[in-house]
């Protein structure tokens, strides 16, 4: 009988092999779907924290920070969508900060001219210039919508108000 | 040859017939079920390849329309011709939708392209904003629910905010 066992041993261990290595495979293949997914995920998000109108009425002050927990890279790539009104009714522009890119980056206390690449890391935030076409009329909402490219967009409400 | 030597030859080819059949039968099922995941994979890998967002409507009171901003954060480019194929369901936040189809002429019930940021040639590539005109001829309110639906099934939907 020893012949028998052995061959019915090796059999079964041919066997076992072959379930567990489809197994591993499936195990893997989930595992790279699983990573796949995550790599698909929101790695930040960002809030308009503040927002300022000039005294010309034209030049437009947005401070954008970082409040989640993973940098944000590809700033360039932001769009921000403002609505606002003028003498002559609403008028909606979008900026590509590739054109107008930040001009100032905060880190806790501490303030430097931003440079491209850089990304904006959790708790940093940026300051944006941008140049209204039409002067802003301040007793009129403006509405500052901020689109990253692989994060949710922030919005952002703000009447400037009379100059003091 | 003696009795006992048949029964051993007799019992070793049946046992290598069963183990034989189990083995083909563990490795077919497991290649069915490693397919049917590797389709399903593929598929998700897919959908998650294809990712519009819209990220802003506001309403123009001048010709009755909605103006909405869609993104492609995927990372698949949608070209014109499948733009043309693309419907918008539109409505207040709380009420039914209307459909809207495809026609750069214009018309009541339809959508249009206006422009589109950071790309060329009408095509809308990964990063890339379009801005759409939905001519609903009725102003659904300050929020309003969107959705956008790809010619192959996939659908993404999004409250919208003209102002928080």
């Amino acid at each position: 009988m020893g012949v028998e066992v052995a061959v019915g041993i090796a059999i079964a261990a041919v066997a076992l092999v072959v379930v567990l290595g489809s197994l591993a495979g499936m195990i893997l293949n989930a595992y790279q779907v699983a990573s796949l997914f995550h790599s698909y995920q929101p790695l930040a998000y960002v809030r308009v924290s503040s927002a300022l109108l000039a005294a010309n009425n034209r030049t437009l002050l947005v401070n954008i920070t970082n409040y989640g927990q993973e940098p944000l890279y590809l700033v360039g790539d932001t769009y921000v969508i403002v609505l606002y009104n003028t003498s002559t009714g609403p008028e909606v522009q979008v900026f590509n900060l590739t054109s107008s890119p930040p001009v100032l980056y905060f880190v806790g206390s501490y303030s430097a001219q931003y440079s491209a690449g850089s990304g904006l890391m959790p708790g940093e935030t940026l300051e944006l210039n941008l140049t209204l076409s039409q002067q802003a009329l301040r007793t009129q909402p403006i509405t500052v919508t901020v689109v990253p490219l692989k994060a949710p967009p922030a919005q952002y409400t703000f009447t400037p108000g009379p100059l003091a | 040859m003696s009795d006992v030597a048949v029964s051993h030859t007799i019992f070793i080819i049946v046992t290598v017939i069963l183990a034989s059949a189990v083995s083909a039968a563990v490795i077919f099922k497991t290649y069915q079920i490693m397919n049917a995941y590797s389709q399903r994979s593929s598929a998700e890998a897919q959908s998650l390849e294809t990712q519009l967002t819209p990220v802003y409507a506001y309403y123009n009171a001048s010709d009755s329309s909605y103006y909405i901003f869609i993104r492609n954060s995927g990372y698949v480019t949608l070209t014109q011709a499948e733009l043309s194929y693309v419907e918008v369901f539109l409505g207040p936040a709380n009420g039914t939708l209307n459909m809207y189809i495809y026609s750069q002429s214009g018309g009541r019930g339809t959508w249009g392209l206006v422009t589109i940021y950071g790309s060329q040639g009408g095509q809308l590539s990964p990063g890339a904003m379009a801005e759409i005109v939905v001519r609903t001829g009725a102003n659904f309110g300050n929020t309003v629910h969107v959705i956008v639906s790809l010619p192959d099934g996939q659908e993404f939907s999004a409250y919208l905010q003209q102002s928080p």
